[in-house]
């Protein structure tokens, strides 16, 4: 089975669809409509077990970043990346990254988020 | 130090024969370990009446099933449990089998880990490549291409890296130090001498880590028995004391500029600490879940040995290092001793402290740290350990 194989958790849908929509999603509380982390089912300021869907800008830093020098799966042939970004709306996001393994790169540094072919990926601004 | 009387005792232990090779079944090496460990501890196997059973959160529940129980024929179990809090889980059979035994609910508890990853068709490193969930978002990781734990604690690693302006080489010491430890240790799996121009030249896996900064997996099973402190002195083995645990929980959510505990290492710490009535200046060596060379340096922060952003320096100086003034990871660790998960810190304290370390025994190991570490650094539990009923 590929690794793009679509998730069957239904807590996730929402954000798969909107990258199949060519849409990067956030989630906010529903009842508060402050931004929560990827994965809460429930707010962590109000106590809501209501979240809800938001387009995200697309803009962020980065806050680590990993290179692989072996191979794991035939989809990603090494060297790549992989990045964490904190998005404008102050979560985190694990994202593949765009650009050379050997960039140079720097912690903090502003990164965009683009979705292309229900893809997402991230790349320096 | 404050007065502390130990609240429980380890008093036997025993392997199931740890291997590179596929030698048989976990649950047949979860027998072995556990008849050896009862007949360390002079006791019967009808005296035992706890099984504490702690599983590779990659292996199948058939792996190591509760059947454990008829395949020892243990008819006297008056508490028996899987425990799965993945690398955590085995200080976390020791603490529940403590307390198990302070209360009278049982009296000699069997604590298990037994593990075979290495089958003839799987390599270890097939075998450690499914990915540690860390976006919160359901088949995220493997969409993004990050596989295996490598990956997850390599994106910890280099945020900690870039935050305290450290490069690459700054766990060099730490894979350096322990197989120094190893080369000592007829146990050990990786004994050859390590240089630093070798630590440097071997290959990555995942940036940050090269091969060395990664635990060396192997089959193979670890058990201990728990008893009451006061009955401790009874059995044949020289009994080691637990003086205090705890738990914290909670992942590597990054620095966000705070200065708070990074993950929930430092609540079990303060909560072991608070028990044996210790500080962190009263730890006088450490068994830490290495499954990451980095994970140390996080480790002894976190735990309050080290200032935030200076682990590093101290196991540059040596100091966790033979002839070091905190030893740690003594056997080798998991990095070139054996990985069998949370079992590996235990299993080398209990050699240290019943003088059982051959040349790499401390001549008085004293008050020694016990980590284990589980997911991508969330689940996190501690120990503390020592030949003395009294501190
Ligand atoms: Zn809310």
């Amino acid at each position: 089975m590929s690794v793009f194989a679509p998730s069957t958790d239904t807590w996730s849908q929402p954000f798969y669809e909107g990258l199949a929509q060519g849409e990067l999603r956030y989630c906010v509380c529903a009842a508060c409509s402050r931004a929560l982390p990827y994965g809460a089912r429930v707010c962590r300021y109000c106590d809501s077990a209501g979240i809800a869907w938001r387009p995200a800008a697309g803009a962020g830093r980065l806050c680590a970043w990993v290179t692989y020098r072996r191979g794991f799966a035939p989809e990603f042939p090494p060297p790549y990346r992989v990045a964490m970004v904190e998005l404008q709306e102050g979560v985190r996001l694990l994202l593949p990254w765009q650009g050379g393994a050997e960039d140079p790169l720097r912690q903090g540094a502003p990164v965009r988020v683009t979705v292309e072919s229900g893809r997402a990926s991230a790349h320096l601004a | 130090m404050a007065s502390s009387q130990a609240k429980a005792a380890l008093t036997g232990f025993g392997l199931g024969q740890l291997s590179r090779n596929f030698t048989g079944s976990a649950r047949q090496l979860a027998v072995e370990a556990i008849l050896a460990a009862v007949k360390d501890a002079g006791l019967r196997r009808d005296e035992i009446d706890g099984l504490l059973i702690n599983r590779s959160p990659l292996a199948p529940p058939e792996a190591l099933p509760l059947h454990l129980q008829e395949d020892l024929q243990l008819a006297n179990l008056r508490m028996m449990s899987g425990i799965e809090a993945e690398g955590s889980s085995a200080a976390q059979t020791v603490q529940y089998a403590a307390m198990a035994v302070m209360t009278g609910m049982a009296r000699h508890v069997v604590c298990v880990f037994a593990d075979d990853p290495i089958r003839p068709a799987t390599t270890a490193g097939q075998a450690f490549a499914e990915p540690v969930p860390i976006s919160g978002i359901e088949g995220w990781e493997k969409q993004c291409g990050l596989f295996g734990a490598t990956g997850a604690y390599a994106m910890a690693a280099q945020e900690y890296l870039a935050h305290y302006g450290l490069d690459d080489t700054a766990f060099a010491p730490v894979a350096l130090g322990q197989r120094a430890w190893a080369e000592r240790n007829p146990r050990a799996f990786l004994r050859a001498p390590l240089t630093r121009e070798a630590y440097l030249a071997a290959p990555w896996i995942v940036e940050p880590f090269r091969l060395p900064d990664c635990a060396y997996p192997v089959n193979g099973a670890v058990a201990v028995v728990v008893s009451a402190a006061a009955r401790a002195q009874d059995g044949p083995a020289p009994p080691v004391y637990l003086h205090g645990w705890g738990q914290g929980h909670g992942g590597f959510q990054g620095f966000h500029g705070r200065g708070e505990a990074l993950t929930g290492a430092g609540r079990a710490g303060r909560m072991a600490y608070a028990m044996a009535g210790v500080t962190p200046a009263d730890i006088s060596a450490c068994q830490i879940y290495d499954a990451f060379s980095f994970v140390v340096l996080l480790a002894l922060e976190e735990y309050g040995i080290c200032k935030p952003g200076e682990a590093a320096a101290f196991v540059a100086a040596g100091e966790t290092a033979p002839g070091g003034r905190l030893p740690c990871n003594t056997g080798g660790g998991q990095l070139s001793g054996f990985y069998l998960q949370g079992m590996t810190p235990i299993a080398e304290a209990m050699l240290q402290l019943r003088g059982e370390s051959g040349d790499n025994q401390l001549q008085n190991p004293g008050l020694m740290l016990v980590t284990g570490n589980g997911g991508r650094l969330e689940y996190h539990a501690a120990l503390l350990m020592s030949r003395e009923a009294r501190l």
